[in-house]
């Protein structure tokens, strides 16, 4: 198989963000070539497990992608679009030690294993409400009714976005991300709407930050607020960790529940015996981490140069870790291509490795637990409608575009 | 209950210490404090059952998933 595969083709397909089934494309550049440069994503890629997980502890490779963001803009629009950037240098994702190792301690204060457990009841509340508004249709989307409500709920609760707001923050972060998750010369295209945004967003946080402190709450808001007020986190920083927790938790959290409830249409078998076995749940989530890992590629920026497995890195080349593909790799588990909902052990890395591994982590599990859990006691008939799975074209993120199902819901 | 870490894969980033500041403890040079006592890669050490809901928290904040319960 391996011999007639269309390395050039598939490459070309991927770079567009076409390549919808990429693992075997992930496979046979693993085996050929790490890292590889693609001329397509103007990136080295990196695709075999212990790469990836030796990629995401090594300090030559930083997470300050900035330049590659001011390498992409005009020099006119490097002054006129400097708040966004700014803005963006305040991100977790984008911070390295020692600055990161603080606003971590402020985020990891609240957003722990604990707040997981706390938060668990809150979330079967909310996924009652969210299946007994769906048992009243006959077919649903499981993305925009079931998938989408949740994690939204469940970070504005975190944070403590008033209830009512919270699709104009959503809009609002959502117009700032978009400038992130592009590169290259569109980016000039994509500030001004995004900076504007942000300008938004400052405001919108000014006016919680004010109520909270006047009378404060168990939420990141009032928390991130007192920090500031005594000085301790900058204006800037506060916007910038608020915004990027959204970000951060929202459509990963989406995207896990979305591709898990494909993957158990798609393998009925092991679907039914999930709803045999409603224990399996636990490692059933692992799995869909593993085999459709939510964000495929973790971004890095090359520090210094140096030489890894015989190429030559430059300072300021883009990386991009594969943590998708890394979950495939048969050198870690065996029949890696095969969707096994009881896989044990499954040390899969979809929430990263290292220092800025994912600390929404535990709240993702439980919401992922408790919807699929909750969804097939109540649905347990549910028959998926959508022939093939829509994978939208971005190369970063597994995300289904709808994932229509009829729920033969019995009274 | 049993506590498997592997020292090898631990990098000494000390969440666990946070999460199950009764069965973790970090030295004062900042490393996990089991170290001082082996040189094994890994360790499996009895923890009492009513630390079991911290212990849970342990394994899955740690950065390098070093550690499982048995
Ligand atoms: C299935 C859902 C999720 C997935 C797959 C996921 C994945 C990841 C990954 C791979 C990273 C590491 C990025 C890097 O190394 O640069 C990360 C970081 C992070 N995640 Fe998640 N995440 C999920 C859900 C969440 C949730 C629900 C929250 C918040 C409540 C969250 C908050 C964060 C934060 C704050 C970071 C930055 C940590 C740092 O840079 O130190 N994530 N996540």
């Amino acid at each position: 198989m391996a011999s007639d595969f269309d390395l050039k083709g598939a490459l070309a397909t991927y770079a567009k963000g076409q390549l919808f089934d990429p693992y075997p494309l992930y496979e046979t550049l693993r085996l050929r070539e790490e890292p590889f440069w693609s001329d397509g994503l103007g990136m080295w890629l990196i695709h075999g497990f212990a790469d990836v997980e030796e990629g995401l502890s090594d300090p030559r490779l930083q997470n300050d992608r900035i330049l590659g963001y001011e390498r992409a803009l005009t020099p006119e629009n490097r002054v006129k679009f400097k708040a966004l950037n700014e803005h963006l240098s305040h991100w977790l994702g984008f911070e390295d030690p020692p600055v990161h190792t603080q606003s971590r301690g402020y985020l990891k204060e609240y957003i722990s294993g604990r707040l997981a457990i706390r938060m668990k009841p809150i979330i079967e509340k909310q996924i009652q409400e969210i299946l007994t508004k769906a048992q009243s249709h006959s077919e649903i989307d499981l993305i925009t009714d079931f998938a989408y409500p949740l994690p939204l709920a469940i970070i504005c609760d975190l944070l403590g976005i008033e209830s009512g707001r919270e699709e104009e923050f959503k809009a609002l972060a959502d117009a700032i991300g978009i400038y992130p998750g592009n590169v290259g010369p569109i980016l000039n295209e994509v500030a001004p709407a995004a900076q504007e945004a942000l300008i938004k967003m400052e405001a919108f946080f000014d006016e919680m930050v004010a109520k909270r402190l006047a009378e404060p709450k168990d939420d990141l808001i009032t928390r991130l607020g007192q920090l500031a007020s005594e000085g301790l986190l900058s204006h800037q920083e506060m916007v910038s960790l608020l915004t990027f927790v959204f970000l951060a938790g929202f459509g990963t959290t989406l995207n896990l529940i979305a591709n898990g409830m494909m993957l158990l249409f798609t393998h009925p078998a092991e679907k039914e015996k999930l709803i045999a076995h409603p224990e399996l749940i636990g490692s059933a989530v692992e799995e869909f981490l593993r085999f459709e890992s939510p964000i495929q590629i973790v971004a890095r920026l090359v520090r210094e140069d140096f030489e890894w497995h015989g190429k030559q890195l430059r300072a300021g080349d883009y990386v991009g870790l594969n943590a998708g593909a890394a979950n495939r790799d048969e050198a870690i588990f065996p029949d890696a291509n095969v969707f096994y909902i009881a896989r044990e052990p499954n040390r899969h890395i979809a929430f990263g490795r290292a220092a800025h591994f994912c600390l929404g982590a535990p709240l993702a599990r439980v919401e992922a637990q408790v919807a699929i859990d909750q969804f097939f006691k109540k649905f347990p008939r549910a028959e998926m409608i959508s022939p093939t799975p829509d994978w939208l074209p971005i190369i970063s993120f597994r995300h289904l575009g709808t994932l229509r199902v009829k729920l033969n819901y019995e009274n | 209950m049993k506590i498997e870490i592997d020292l090898l894969t631990c990098k000494d980033f000390g969440e666990c210490a946070l999460s199950a500041p009764k069965i973790f403890k970090m030295d004062e040079s900042g490393k996990q404090s089991l170290r001082l006592n082996t040189t094994a890669s890994k360790v499996v050490f009895d923890v009492l059952e009513e630390e079991r809901n911290s212990a849970e928290e342990a394994v899955i904040v740690c950065p390098m998933q070093a550690l499982a319960i048995q």
